[in-house]
């Protein structure tokens, strides 16, 4: 935990009120995503995505079976931050985004685009299901997250200094108490606040 | 806003103009949205396990237009000339409207789409211009 925090360097307070987290869905407006990923004015957070990669792998490690998967408060971090979830569809145990969610794609580009947020650094966390190793797990989202991003700025040429990928595997699921459901599986973009 | 900038911006509106007004620029998500709906099943089919990144799908796609739909051949043209157009548009849309923004919007700070929320708060008064970028842009 205590590391962990040290990789987050919030440069102000955190805001308690979680936004967005809209279920996932096929299509999603520009509008929608704008309106939750706005707000956080002039405050940047600075993130360290290679620690924080680093911190989730010994977590994994040290946590002896599946069955003891501590809810670390770090992760809820990320809920703070103004957010949205997508459901971006791939190959099976593949990164290769597939066709039906090239549209949310391009709404993401739409919003990232837009001058409300053009300044604004973002975050692409990828979540998995439980099923499978937490291991294994951790780096197919990765490599899912490291798709998107590569999608967002080539395809759709947003300025590749504005977005981190990272991948959290099931580290932190939507819903616990159904760890296989569909509804974990999701990637959430995270406003980090304005560039450095 | 460089010199450089602006002179690709201004080449970025003569393209934009050249157009016939069908060629009215979308959004990423529609031009997708239609792409998806018309050459879905051939990428799956031809270029299934190709990653859309660094239009690597894209490329695989115009690479195998023989084996495509006729339907999908048409729209993948259309797919790529809606993206370069909407980029060229966004890139175009500032520079378009510097002497409004110096005019009407002096004193907003930029961040946070401000600029943009003032300009669109004077339409009446903004150039025709710099109104026309906004749409191009995506942006009202």
């Amino acid at each position: 935990m205590k590391t962990f925090l040290s990789t987050l360097v919030a440069a102000a307070a955190i805001t308690a009120a979680s936004v967005g987290g809209a279920m996932a869905q096929a299509s999603v407006s520009q509008a929608e995503l704008i309106n939750n990923l706005q707000g956080l004015g002039a405050r940047s957070t600075i993130l360290n995505v290679d620690q924080l990669r680093q911190d989730v792998t010994v977590k994994i490690s040290q946590e002896a079976s599946e069955d003891v998967v501590n809810r670390n408060q770090y992760l809820d971090y990320f809920a703070s931050l103004p957010n949205f979830s997508v459901e971006i569809l791939f190959d099976f145990d593949s990164a290769i985004i597939k066709p039906d969610s090239y549209e949310i794609l391009g709404a993401m580009a739409d919003a990232l685009h837009n001058p409300v947020l053009l300044r604004d650094q973002f975050l692409i966390v990828g979540h998995t299901d439980a099923k499978g190793k937490r291991e294994y797990n951790l780096e197919l989202s990765q490599r899912r997250a490291d798709s998107i991003r590569n999608a967002l700025t080539t395809v759709f040429k947003v300025d590749p200094a504005r977005i981190q990928a990272f991948g959290l595997g099931e580290e932190q699921l939507r819903d616990p108490n159904n760890p296989d459901a569909a509804v974990n599986r999701r990637v959430q973009l995270l406003n980090l606040g304005p560039m450095p | 806003m460089t010199l450089a900038i602006r002179i690709l911006g201004g080449l970025a509106l003569i393209f934009a103009l050249s157009l016939p007004a069908s060629a009215q620029t979308v959004s990423y998500a529609e031009a997708m949205r239609l792409f998806t709906r018309a050459c879905g099943k051939d990428v799956e089919r031809t270029c299934k396990g190709v990653s859309i990144g660094e239009a690597r799908m894209l490329n695989c796609m115009k690479k195998n237009e023989s084996k495509i739909s006729d339907t999908c051949k048409t729209t993948l043209d259309a797919t790529i000339r809606s993206l370069e157009l909407r980029a060229a548009a966004q890139e175009a849309a500032f520079p378009l409207c510097e002497k409004d923004i110096r005019r009407f919007c002096k004193e907003y700070d930029p961040g946070n789409g401000r600029i943009l929320r003032c300009l669109l708060s004077n339409e009446k008064q903004v150039s025709a211009g710099c109104n026309q970028a906004i749409t191009d842009a995506g942006w009202r």
